[in-house]
């Protein structure tokens, strides 16, 4: 034991060396607080060090390596699988102080960022320029980039835009041998070798830690419209999805709200003008402004036919803010429906093929009705993914039980329709256990990446089944 | 008040999306944000941890409810921060307690 603790500190000691004394802490009250992230996973970190570029994290990695001592890479910690939670202890890298835009190159459509940029502010820089990096998570305002690439995250205009992996052009990796190395081109298009990118968008920091990204940018569309279509059933409402890609449209998002989501947003902001029905769905087309309208038209009228009760259309750019807004908030919110409750982060993150929502759907209100609990269910459902939000009193032992079941059904079911249990939230703690029947032999190939780059298992282990 | 003040925290669903609008937490570390602070206030009360730098975290906290008006869950951010503040001052709270189980 004492040869231990000497151990620690000499390790301690170095670590300090390399990112400075007001770099890195261990007091206990400071370690708590990199011990979660938004799910219900805790761990406990024995280090926290907040490097500010790539050879100081080479250098944390390589100690690491030395030591045998777990490495978790973290940035805003707005995780909802326990990713960036620390289940094994070890030393938790922040990233946050990486957060500079280092090259805005809109002649070829690109721009260089240090994983620790928050993606609103990364936005709000493109906009300037005319541009954006279209990816677009609720937790925007918090999450970083580098926890968008390395959860494999996405958000509400995934529908048109597609996800992440689709933007990463290149990364500068920090291995967990501690070499730094350059994956992908800068060309608009590669053929050559693995595509070693892909592979690291969605690691969750289990094959390396991020330090350098060269992201795609798009031109910001000169037209946005949304139009809300209210369903007094919600399996209608699914139905109404099924037929607006049928029609041959592709909306930049579809998002769907149930009854108790719509209360929880009139509750969080009462100022809202939404109906209260069992389903509202918000179409956002854009593009030019005769292109918008057409598509605008042509929702309408499949909305009708699929049996809206109200369709509005939203297009002054206060209400269409109000919306989407409300639209980021609502799985949040859910905790403000009732004051002993809370919203816990489990089974948030399903995803099934297009065809099979109206089925998901009826299935998570069926299971919500066998356990007696209101399961709120929103979420991105033009691209099969829906955030049902298990809200309990945490206080309460058995409210967690019934929350765990509630949780396997809903995920199996997934598994079952063809879909998986996380469409942008990754695997982290919380999905590992689904890891073997989403991915049957495939995990044994993940298993041999992993035990090839990283032999001493010290990049975020426990994660992620590997 | 002790019960109060766990029973807000303990609404805390780490969502983070308070922490965009901390002022302290723009020029600062992340254990001085808001969803820190609930959480350092939840571990003292919880588990009796209190230290200097938790201690520090309290006290950095400007109490301007930026955070309150932005939390979802409608926590009271900033109050609770003010009441746990006056809690240290009366000697309410110190490290060795068993204060959850007084609480509860």
């Amino acid at each position: 034991m004492q040869k231990e603790a000497s151990v620690r500190e000499e390790l301690f000691e170095k670590l300090k060396a390399v990112v400075g004394e007001e770099n890195i802490s261990r007091d206990e009250a400071v370690l708590r607080v990199y011990s979660y992230d938004v799910s219900p996973y805790k761990g406990q970190p024995e280090i926290v060090v907040r490097p500010s570029n790539a050879s100081e994290i080479s250098e944390i990695v390589k100690l690491a390596n030395e030591y045998r001592i777990p490495v978790v890479p973290r940035g805003a910690g707005s995780g909802a699988a326990g990713g960036a939670v620390p289940v094994s202890g070890g030393i938790v890298v922040e990233l946050t102080r990486m957060n500079r835009i280092l090259e805005i190159d809109i002649k070829n459509l690109q721009v260089v960022v240090e994983p620790g940029v928050v993606h609103a502010n990364l936005n709000r820089e493109l906009a300037k320029y005319g541009f954006f990096f279209p990816v677009d998570p609720g937790s925007s305002e918090m999450a970083t980039i580098g926890g968008l690439i390395s959860n494999g995250g996405s958000g509400m205009r995934s529908v048109k835009y597609g996800v992440t992996r689709d933007y990463v052009m290149e990364l500068e990796v920090v291995l967990p041998s501690g070499k730094i190395v350059t994956m992908g081109s800068k060309a608009p298009k590669s053929a050559s070798g693995y595509d070693l990118v892909r592979l690291f968008v969605g690691a969750e920091g289990t094959l390396g830690i991020v330090t350098k990204a060269r992201l795609k940018i798009l031109p910001l569309p000169k037209s946005r419209a949304l139009v809300l279509s209210a369903f007094d059933d919600l399996e209608k409402a699914g139905k109404a999805v099924v037929n607006t890609f049928s029609a041959g449209l592709v909306p930049s998002g579809i998002e769907i709200l149930d009854r108790t989501a719509i209360e929880a947003v009139k509750k969080y902001n009462p100022e809202i003008d939404i109906p209260l029905v069992e389903a509202l769905l918000l179409f956002e087309v854009d593009g030019t402004p005769r292109g918008v309208k057409e598509e605008v038209e042509t929702i309408k009228e499949v909305c009708e036919k699929s049996g809206a009760v109200k369709i509005d259309v939203a297009t002054s750019k206060e209400r269409f803010d109000q919306l989407w807004s409300a639209r980021a908030m609502v799985g949040a919110a859910t905790t403000a429906l009732n004051p002993d409750c809370v919203r816990v982060y489990e089974a948030e993150d399903v995803t099934v093929p297009i065809s099979n929502v109206p089925r998901m759907l009826l299935k998570i209100r069926e299971i919500g009705e066998k356990y007696g609990m209101n399961i709120v269910t929103f979420g991105h459902i033009g691209s099969g993914n829906l955030h049902p939000a298990l809200v309990i009193n945490v206080l309460d032992e058995s409210e967690w039980d019934k929350l765990w079941k509630i949780s396997e059904e809903i995920q199996t079911s997934a598994i079952e329709l063809g879909g998986t249990t996380t469409g942008e939230h990754g695997v982290g703690i919380a999905r590992a256990k689904y890891m073997e029947r989403e991915h049957g032999e495939a995990l044994e190939v993940m298993r041999t990446i992993k035990r090839a780059l990283d032999p001493n298992n010290i990049m975020n282990p426990g994660k992620m089944a590997l | 008040m002790m019960e109060t003040i766990f029973r807000e925290v303990a609404r805390c669903s780490f969502c983070g999306f308070c922490e965009h609008s901390c002022p302290t937490l723009k020029r600062s570390i992340r254990h001085y944000g808001p969803r820190g602070r609930v959480q350092t206030i939840l571990f003292a009360l919880k588990y009796d941890i209190l230290t200097e730098k938790s201690i520090e975290a309290i006290y950095t906290c400007l109490v301007c409810n930026a955070c309150s008006i932005h939390c979802p869950g409608k926590i009271r951010i900033a109050s609770v921060v003010r009441e746990f503040r006056k809690a240290l001052r009366d000697g309410k709270i110190k490290k060795g307690d068993k204060i959850l189980e007084e609480v509860m």
